[in-house]
């Protein structure tokens, strides 16, 4: 007698990597949401099916809900990262209004996202999985694990959540700090490949942080200043303290990603 | 009598009714006030993911989508706040890209009927947010807002947005036309608010020292004192003359500090000038720019009646390589008994040994064996000083 045990983690895996692989081969891209749910009936996928393909007629949408694992998997032919994204916010929408999500939704978007390979997409899912009871926020999937650190110490909210969004979407690891006490604290305890900070900070200033990295590991091309700092004499006294570089406010995030590659040499 | 406490009955009456009104009214106020950021935070914590979504795409070349979830007033109001914050703190596409969402969220076209039809405060608001999002065709009625409008904090808000909106120098020189009329020297800050507008500063504030006004020209100086280009110091030459004292001033700071070379008719002028401020800043100037052809000029500078100029110009001559410091202890001899040659003598001792502390760094190390070794030669001392080698 044989004794079959359905695996559900693994057979929905390859049936979302047969999707991604017909849909990638079909248009440029493929976008993937994941969202942990319960008590999915063919009614309310229908629902969310009708009002995401609504919002993007672009997009070739096809809902898949797994019973055992309760996690709602929807595939976008055609998506792209902006795009898939744009879309988990209509479907996160929809779930919450009908009480359904029960967790973090996860995006990705092959190829943009990273290759989609078996252990990738099952890695994907258990993300998806293990986020049940957690927040209803949004997460991105990168299938590339993070091999350069960064620390960004800024007082400001908006700026460091920007930035750590964007480095995190490109690979990095990106740890954060609100004033400078705290930024050398984390950098003495994680040892980041690169700081950026800002010069007006609490506590110590930026110059002051510098100089106590400086001494710490004096290692160069270690901290990038992001300040509205604009005055030639804060920009030498920087430099002096041993800064590797000088970025000013407003900001210009693609200037920015080139110079933390150019000083990490993150090509 | 009795009327009397019948009248203070009906008194105290009236005092109870008007005190519960007014509790109402306080009460109602803290309640409307306790709705309005509830439902902030209740909207905070639903547009954050599609804040971050504007913060991943905000430089990608797919335009924004609106948010997928209706906006009542407050939450608008929210958005507009945030989406205020993201066009301040990023340049180019990502400021682009978010003014436009503005524009099709319908917030532009709102704060525009606001600015038009709404009392005093409200146009203020209206002001302050089309500033932020930076439209432009908001200019014309914010410069006639401004015309009309007396001096005090919110002219500033108005002029501040006109500078944002500004649509050419045209724009921003009419803004600064009518602040001025209100007499007050705020040059420091009409500075801030025009380096604010999406115009070539450099090329305005250079126009600007090219009028006859004087508050203009104190704009304009105020303007270029951050600039180190050539082409500056050609434009501020002129002021160098100025019959304003503090015009003339500023202009030789700029001029000093943005010039390469300085002409030896021009040194000679400035090193005749009345304030010792300017001679200072002649002689530091020559100094920091390691003009050694001017060591003549540098060692009569140390004879001159303010000490100020005559120490700027003992520490300027140490930079200025092996001349210069032999000048420096030639005329230090020369003046051996004087107070003036104590000074110099007591300067170049106390260099020697701050020298002396410095031999990791090869210029310090050199500038001090020359000055240990002029000092020895001209100041004679018995006690031997070692070079460091």
């Amino acid at each position: 007698m044989a004794v079959v045990i359905r695996n559900s983690i693994q057979e929905i895996t390859l049936q979302l990597l047969q999707y991604i692989h017909v849909a990638t081969a079909k248009s440029a891209s493929c976008g993937v949401i994941l969202a942990p749910c319960a008590h999915m009936n063919p009614k309310t996928l229908e629902q969310a099916k009708g009002l995401m393909s609504k919002n993007d007629t672009s997009l070739s949408v096809q809902l898949v809900y797994d019973d055992a694992i309760q996690v709602l998997c929807a595939v976008l032919e055609g998506g792209t990262l902006g795009g898939t994204h744009y879309a988990s916010l209509v479907l996160k929408d929809f779930l919450q209004t009908q009480h359904l999500l029960q967790g973090q939704l996860r995006v990705s978007s092959f190829p943009e996202s990273g290759k989609p390979t078996e252990s990738a997409i099952a890695a994907f899912l258990q993300q998806a999985i293990q986020s049940k009871g957690n927040d209803a926020d949004i997460h991105f999937f990168m299938t590339a694990n993070a091999e350069t650190s960064v620390l960004i110490a800024d007082p400001d909210d908006l700026v460091r959540e920007f930035i750590k969004i964007r480095l995190e979407l490109k690979g990095y690891r990106v740890y954060e700090a609100k004033d400078g006490q705290e930024a050398y604290d984390v950098f003495v305890r994680l040892l980041p490949d690169l700081v950026i900070t800002e010069l007006n900070l609490p506590i110590l200033d930026g110059y002051q942080l510098i100089r106590s990295i400086q001494r710490h590991d004096s290692n160069e091309g270690k901290v990038i200043v992001l300040t509205d700092n604009q005055l030639a004499g804060n920009r030498s006294r920087a430099y002096e303290s041993g800064a590797a570089d000088y970025v000013t406010k407003p900001l210009s995030i693609s200037e920015l990603e080139w110079k933390i590659k150019r000083l990490t040499g993150n090509h | 009598m009795y009327i009397n406490i019948e009248v203070a009955i009906r008194f105290l009456y009236v005092l109870i009714v008007l005190n519960v009104a007014f509790a109402v009214v306080v009460y109602a106020m803290k309640i409307k006030n306790l709705k309005r950021t509830r439902t902030e935070r209740r909207f905070e914590v639903k547009i954050k993911d599609y804040l971050t979504y504007i913060l991943i795409h905000i430089e990608g070349k797919e335009p924004l989508n609106l948010p997928p979830f209706p906006l009542n007033k407050a939450e608008q109001k929210a958005m507009q706040e945030r989406l205020n914050d993201i066009i301040e703190s990023f340049t180019g596409t990502a400021r682009e890209k978010c003014m436009e969402l503005c524009r099709r969220l319908g917030l532009v076209q709102d704060h525009l009927d606001r600015l038009k039809k709404g009392s005093y405060s409200v146009k203020i608001d209206a002001a302050y947010h089309l500033g932020c999002m930076r439209v432009q065709e908001a200019v014309p009625a914010l410069l006639k807002l401004l015309q009309t409008h007396k001096r005090n904090s919110s002219l500033f808000v108005i002029a501040r947005s006109i500078a944002k909106c500004a649509r050419d120098e045209q724009d921003v020189q009419e803004m600064v036309q009518i602040v001025l009329r209100h007499n007050k020297g705020f040059y420091d800050l009409l500075v801030d608010m025009i380096k604010e507008a999406d115009i070539d500063h450099g090329a305005l504030f250079a126009e600007f020292i090219q009028r006859e006004s004087h508050e203009f020209i104190q704009i304009g100086l105020c303007g270029l004192k951050d600039y180190t280009e050539p082409t500056v110091a050609s434009t501020v030459y002129r002021l160098i003359e100025s019959p304003d004292r503090t015009i003339q001033y500023k202009a030789m700071e700029i001029y000093l500090k943005s010039v390469h070379f300085i002409p030896r008719n021009v040194v000679q002028k400035l090193l005749r000038h009345p304030m010792d401020e300017v001679r200072v800043l002649t002689v530091q100037a020559i100094a920091d720019l390691k003009l050694a052809r001017y060591i003549d000029v540098m060692r009569s500078a140390l004879l001159d009646e303010s000490k100020r100029v005559s120490d700027a110009s003992a520490k300027g001559l140490l930079l200025l390589g092996e001349g210069g410091i032999a000048q420096l202890c030639e005329v230090a001899a020369e003046a051996r008994g004087s107070e003036r040659g104590e000074y110099l003598h007591m300067l170049i001792e106390e260099q020697i040994k701050s020298l002396s502390l410095q031999p990791h760094d090869l210029d310090q190390l050199t500038r001090y064996n020359s000055l240990v070794y002029h000092y020895e030669k001209t100041l004679g001392k018995n006690k031997r000083i070692y070079r460091v080698v």
